[in-house]
């Protein structure tokens, strides 16, 4: 009987609800409020850190099971990003099990051999005995190292400190003078210090939202998010040549000529003035230099700048009237302002607007630069390169002397001037000046504007070291060793954010084989350099932390009253300043913004209008090349140089896997180009093959092309701001060869 | 012991810090030190999010649940791809949602659009289904893929005219959005509603008759997707602005081939010519009994391996053809169910109709107990031979046909796969007869030649649309042939080139017979491997091909 029935069990019903292939997608309760997850990844802890790539700086909640991390959702308690993500986020885990990760230290015997794994102890010997000797002979200058807005601040400061005060560098800088060097140099000289005025907060409170060079969409799209959430039924204007994401989510666009935004402007400026639609009281009590620039802006007549910009009197007008309407106006910028050849005066004209206008230091209103990378922020004040650890001045005895105090060094060691800036460093290693070179967490040969003269300079060097997470980036298969660095979530410190505000990083995941903390690997070169001494008290990235902290006491980014990591995760991050007066006051107000009280950080507590004449392009378009190129972000799911994201599976399925330019169709009709055709573009300095994508997104005579592959910079041309030294990755000429 | 006596006492202490260094970076003590959070928590933390974006009741009757997509609120993130992926468990490249975009090339205008599975009214997948692998969730209308039925065939894939069910080449099955059918039953909302940043994605409850109106009213539930009175499906997509019929899915240029289906290629062309063979064999038969007497052995012999090898390789294109016993499930309303039981049918009496052949035409030592083999009893295994081959092919067409694809249009699918049908006889009996006999009649030779200009004729006539002034689906299928298959097509003309070269040597030796029937093979298999790829998949908008 009970053998019959046994039999009887085993015929496979008719429709087969259940089974192996069913349970392999059973979501269960997850606990810790994390609702259903799939059952075979829920986890038996959580906890929360700040995502590795941009600059919002979201809060992700890892899931933890069996001491691994699993699986990320968003972070509902995070005053950021209030439970959402971006794809780069939820995926964050992924770009850490990649196989090609760096594990063990990598040397070249001499440039025309193989790079052969060795170990810590030869590779450390090695980086000693080759810069030294570089050292020796070409003086201590002759090395200089490129850093990164990827690594934890305490890493940052940590290789400043060691480089310049340890080994005798002077020069190094950071890829943020890619994205943010014009934001700085701005605020400095507007302002008196580095200092985004803004919270997130001032994106829901905004009756004017004013986004320019920046598709929030794609680019930020958790700052969108606040966008949306805002209740006020707000004007969103968008001032961007392409037709974004954003421009079609916009109430207004105005697709203006490639660089036309500095007269752009100006011109805004000038209506603004002859309709006496300023705050007048407010320049008055807070502002310097304003007649000056009130005479400067006259000669910029919405006729002239209609025939500039390209954008109708009627709509320039209308922009004015929009400004003049709105009660709290915000003006958000990206790299559309920050990557161009008169980038800080650009940065400064929108500061202008928001300062005659009085839009500054209320809810929903400033001139506020949106950030790249996740620790862009965190470099600008700590990363000892172009600024004196904690924002102070290399030039100033007194602040020199403070920092040595502090750090317990002998003043001497304190550099008296800044770093030459990256394309300097570029320079000087093609002028032989530079002759070693240490990079850090980031990937000059696939980013660095005119890329061959980059790859060039690599080649000139007598030893290269790379640092990095993963031994194929474009940079690393070139270096004489490569240094293998543990990632995002395998190690502990702080980033900041955009609005200034300081989170945590955790580490909640081992790094494959050898590979250390950049934390770690800093202690090491001390050790091996000889000065492990001065690094004594630096012991863990909290100690660091915590130094940072006493450095930056009575500076404007004075976070004195941070007194370690656990504040930090029960308060979800906090924005700078914080002194230990501000610390009571978080738990009621945790979303701060600057100058509330009109006071600015300039000697005589007023800010600054800042302006000059336009100057022409680089490089303008001509009969020869007559089309303007212009680059930036492909699609959210993409990372700058996609030394992560590409080793996501999900990710890479999210946009085209081959490099594509954005043609308008009469142009593309003209030229007989069709849709997904393979087409070469040329530009003064290389040619290149990309996939037409017949949009229009791009005016006729432009193209668009995504930054994310290495090809791209292979056609931009180096210029730079004068002042910001930032490169113009959005202006140069190119022909389409038919 | 050893660090005492170590002469190089400093490179040991360095050593030693380096081992330090490697240990410490093992060890995760910020877990140990940070994570508490929401350690007793049971309620999702994130409900606050999402509770205005799930109904608040169940479906009543007559209601079902559908995706409801504001827009004015998608701009394109992903996000809910991912969270697809990650909240469900799913494997490496597999989400069930997707974001693609419509543009227009008249004005600066653009629209991204998620998608996910639409959960239709009337589901292709379900009625497609030869095993019953689909059910609608009662009172949900949530149209769910049960994973331990499935046997991989992906009919459903071609079937639903919005590409979503996706094989899983790992599990040998396809999946599909089930919509986190389980979630919502908690007052939970579905993990692309929990992950899209602005809010775009929501469930709405919508009235079956509601779905059904809305397919009337619009031709599509928006541009760029197909028609919606195929399946009437249940999203509802909203904007404010006017997303007019012009705009066109980004990827709407690319000319990415589609999939290859190899095993079916083989199969559709083997069972045809078996089917063919077998049909010029029973008319010979008819027609010219002493005559054909001598070709009746290889022409049947030649039908079944054919056949069996046809049929066989059919089974190669299952992941999972362990559970291909429950085909008799979709015989209501399936093809495939219809034409897999047919042919099934059709194999028996084939082999019933060679063995009856064989033995009377050899002078086999049978048992007297065992009945004498009558005339009649050939000829009526015969008409079932041809009469379930027959029907079968007919099935075969409306398998592919009953997808609702231009190119596989009734028409074009009959003249190809009929094509084949009579080439395969036409030839197949034209070469037995230079083998095997000395004088080959003039009507074999007309035979083949008219079958010859029917294929040349039905498979050239679709190249033609790539002139065409305006881009449509036959456009876009030609351009694929010239295109994309530009390698394979040129083969397949050589290959009918070389099978026609060796039909005429066959004159002077039947050796080249062999040659023949192998280059006519493999030029068959060719034109059905174009067959598949060279058709437009019907999908929703795309971006620029990966």
């Amino acid at each position: 009987m009970k053998l019959k029935k046994q039999w009887i069990d085993k015929i496979p019903p008719i429709i087969q609800h259940d089974g192996p292939k069913t349970s392999l997608l059973l979501r269960s309760p997850g606990k810790f409020g994390l609702g259903q997850v799939p059952q075979s990844s829920a986890p038996d802890r959580t906890t929360s850190m700040v995502c590795g790539f941009c600059s919002t700086g979201c809060s992700l909640n890892i899931h933890i099971k069996d001491n691994q991390a699993v699986n990320i959702t968003p972070d509902s308690d995070y005053p950021v990003n209030i439970g959402m993500a971006c794809p780069k986020g939820w995926e964050a885990l992924e770009p850490l099990k990649a196989d090609d990760r760096a594990t063990t230290p990598l040397l070249r015997k001499d440039r025309d051999s193989e790079l052969e794994e060795v170990s810590w102890e030869v590779a450390m010997e090695q980086f000693r005995e080759k810069f030294s000797a570089i050292q020796a002979q070409h003086g201590d200058e002759s090395v200089a190292f490129i850093s990164t807005g990827q690594i934890v601040t305490e890493e940052m400061a940590f290789l400043g400190a060691l480089a310049k005060f340890g080994m005798g560098m002077k020069h190094g800088d950071g890829n943020t003078r890619q994205c943010m060097a014009t934001a700085v140099v701005s605020y400095k000289q507007s302002f008196g210090f580095d200092a985004p005025p803004y919270t997130y907060q001032d994106f829901e409170k905004s009756d004017v939202i004013i986004l320019i060079g920046s598709n929030l969409c794609i680019a930020h799209p958790i700052m969108w998010q606040r966008v949306e959430r805002n209740k006020l039924n707000p004007e969103i204007i968008v001032i961007d040549p392409r037709t974004t994401e954003t421009a079609v989510a916009a109430t207004q666009h105005y697709p203006i000529m490639p660089k036309s935004d500095l007269i752009f402007f100006y011109g805004i400026a000038h209506i603004l003035i002859r309709n006496g639609w300023v705050d007048g009281q407010f320049i008055q009590s807070h502002t310097n230099e304003y007649e000056g620039f009130a005479s400067h802006v006259e000669k910029f007549t919405p006729e002239m700048v209609e025939k500039q910009s390209g954008i109708s009197v009627e709509m320039l007008e209308k922009l004015a009237a929009t400004i003049h309407a709105g009660k709290n106006v915000s003006f958000w910028w990206t790299m559309g302002i920050n990557q161009g050849h008169e980038a800080t005066r650009t940065a400064q004209a929108i500061i202008n607007l928001a300062l005659m206008t009085g839009n500054i230091g209320r809810e929903g209103t400033g001139a506020n630069s949106i950030t790249g990378q996740c620790n862009a922020m965190g470099s600008r004040l700590f990363s000892n390169t172009t600024g004196l650890l904690g924002g102070h001045d290399f030039t100033k005895a007194t602040d020199r002397k403070k920092v040595a105090d502090i750090l317990e060094i002998d003043e001497s060691r304190i550099p008296n001037e800044p770093s030459l800036a990256y394309d300097q460093i570029i320079q000087g290693i093609h002028d032989g000046k530079i002759k070693g070179l240490w990079v850090i967490a980031t990937n000059g040969a696939h980013s660095w504007i005119h890329q061959d003269k980059y790859n060039e300079a690599m080649k000139k060097l007598d030893f290269l070291v790379v640092q990095d997470m993963y031994s194929s980036t474009e940079s690393a298969v070139n270096a004489d060793l490569i240094l293998p660095a543990a990632g995002w979530g395998e190690k502990d410190g702080v980033f900041i954010n955009s609005e200034r505000r300081i989170g945590l990083v955790k580490k909640v995941s081992r790094a494959p084989g050898l590979a250390l903390s950049d934390f770690n690997i800093f202690k090491l070169v001390a050790q091996y350099w000889g000065c492990g001494e001065m690094f004594q008290k630096w012991s863990s990235p909290e100690k660091v932390f915590q130094i940072l902290t006493e450095l930056s006491k009575g500076q404007p980014c004075d976070i004195s009253g941070i007194k370690d990591y656990r504040i930090l995760d029960d308060t979800k991050g906090i924005q700078w300043p914080c002194n230990e007066e501000d610390v009571s006051k978080l738990t009621s107000q945790n979303e701060r913004r600057l100058f509330a009280d009109g006071k600015f950080y300039h000697s005589d507590g007023k800010a600054k209008f800042i302006y000059s004449d336009p100057t022409p392009i680089a490089e303008p378009t001509n009969t020869d090349y007559p089309f303007i190129l212009l680059t930036g972000r492909g699609s959210s799911a993409q990372w700058h140089t996609q030394t992560r994201t590409k080793k996501s599976a999900i990710l890479r399925k999210l946009y085209p896997e081959s490099i594509y330019i954005e043609v308008h169709p009469t142009d593309a009709e003209r030229l007989n180009i069709q849709a997904n055709q393979i087409i070469k573009i040329s530009s003064r300095r290389a040619t290149v093959e990309a996939t037409a994508y017949i949009s229009t997104s791009v005016q006729v005579g432009q193209l668009f092309m995504p930054m994310h592959y290495a090809k791209s910079n292979r056609l931009t041309h180096a210029s730079f701001d004068p002042y910001s030294r930032q490169p113009s990755y959005k202006h140069c000429a190119v022909c389409i060869l038919t | 012991m050893t660090q005492v006596l170590d002469p190089q006492n400093a490179q040991n202490l360095e050593s030693t810090l380096i081992d330090s260094l490697l240990a410490e970076q093992k060890v995760l003590s910020a877990v140990e030190r940070f994570s508490q959070q929401h350690e007793n928590t049971t309620k999702p933390v994130r409900a606050d999010n999402y509770k205005d974006l799930i109904p608040i009741r169940k479906p009543s009757t007559g209601e079902q649940y559908s995706f409801a997509v504001d827009l004015d609120k998608c701009t394109g993130c992903k996000a809910c791809v991912v969270a697809c992926h990650s909240l469900n468990g799913l494997d490496k490249t597999e989400s069930w949602r997707d974001v693609g975009e419509i543009i227009s090339l008249d004005t600066a205008d653009k629209q991204t659009v998620t998608s996910a599975c639409h959960h239709c009214a009337d589901p292709g997948c379900l009625s497609g289904c030869p095993v019953g692998a689909y059910e609608e969730i009662p009172d949900t209308g949530i149209v769910r893929h049960l994973d331990d039925q499935c046997i991989g065939c992906e009919y459903c894939s071609l079937k639903c005219p919005y590409d979503v069910p996706k094989y899983n080449k790992d599990l040998g099955i396809v999946r599909k959005c089930d919509m986190c059918h389980d979630r919502l039953a908690e007052g939970e909302a579905p993990a692309c509603v929990q992950a899209c940043p602005t809010g775009a994605i929501s469930i709405k409850l919508i009235e079956t008759d509601e779905i059904r109106q809305n397919a009337a009213k619009q031709s599509s539930i928006i541009a760029g997707a197909f028609r919606s009175d195929y399946t009437f499906p249940s999203t509802v997509y909203t904007s404010s602005r006017e997303l007019s019929g012009t705009m066109t899915a980004a990827d709407e240029h690319s000319l990415k081939p589609s999939h290859k289906h190899t095993p079916l290629s083989w199969m559709l062309i083997l069972t045809q010519l078996s089917v063919g063979v077998s049909v010029a064999d029973f008319l010979a038969r008819l027609i010219a009994p002493e005559w054909s007497s001598v070709l009746q052995l290889p022409l049947v012999i030649a039908a079944v391996i054919f056949g069996l090898v046809g049929l066989n390789s059919s089974v190669f294109h299952l992941g999972s053809p362990g559970g291909a016993w429950r085909v008799f499930l979709g015989l209501k309303t399936s093809w495939l169910s219809r034409e897999i039981i047919l042919f099934g049918m059709w194999m028996p009496a084939l082999l019933a109709y060679a063995g009856l052949t064989i033995i009377s035409q050899n002078d086999f030592n049978l048992p007297a107990w065992l009945p004498q083999i009558k005339d009649s009893w050939i000829m009526l295994a015969g008409v079932s031979v041809v009469g379930l081959g027959i029907i079968s092919v007919f099935c075969s067409i409306m398998v592919y046909v009953d997808t609702h694809r231009a190119f596989w249009s009734l028409g074009k699918t009959t003249l190809k796969f009929t094509g084949t049908l009579f080439l395969g006889g036409a030839t197949t009996l034209l070469l037995s007869s230079l083998a095997f006999q000395n004088e080959t009649p003039v009507v074999l030779w007309i035979l083949f030649v008219t079958a010859l200009l029917w294929k040349i004729l039905s498979e050239t006539i679709s190249l033609f649309s790539a002139k065409q002034a305006d881009w449509s689906m036959a456009k876009k299928s030609a351009l694929i042939q010239l295109h994309s298959l530009r390698p394979t097509l040129l083969l397949r003309w050589s290959m009918m080139t070389l099978a026609l070269i060796a039909v005429f040597l066959t004159i002077y030796s039947p050796l080249f017979s062999v040659i023949a029937i192998l280059a006519m093979l493999t030029g068959e298999f060719l034109e059905r491997q174009i067959y598949f790829q060279a058709v437009v998949t019907l999908k929703m908008p795309g971006n620029l091909e990966r």
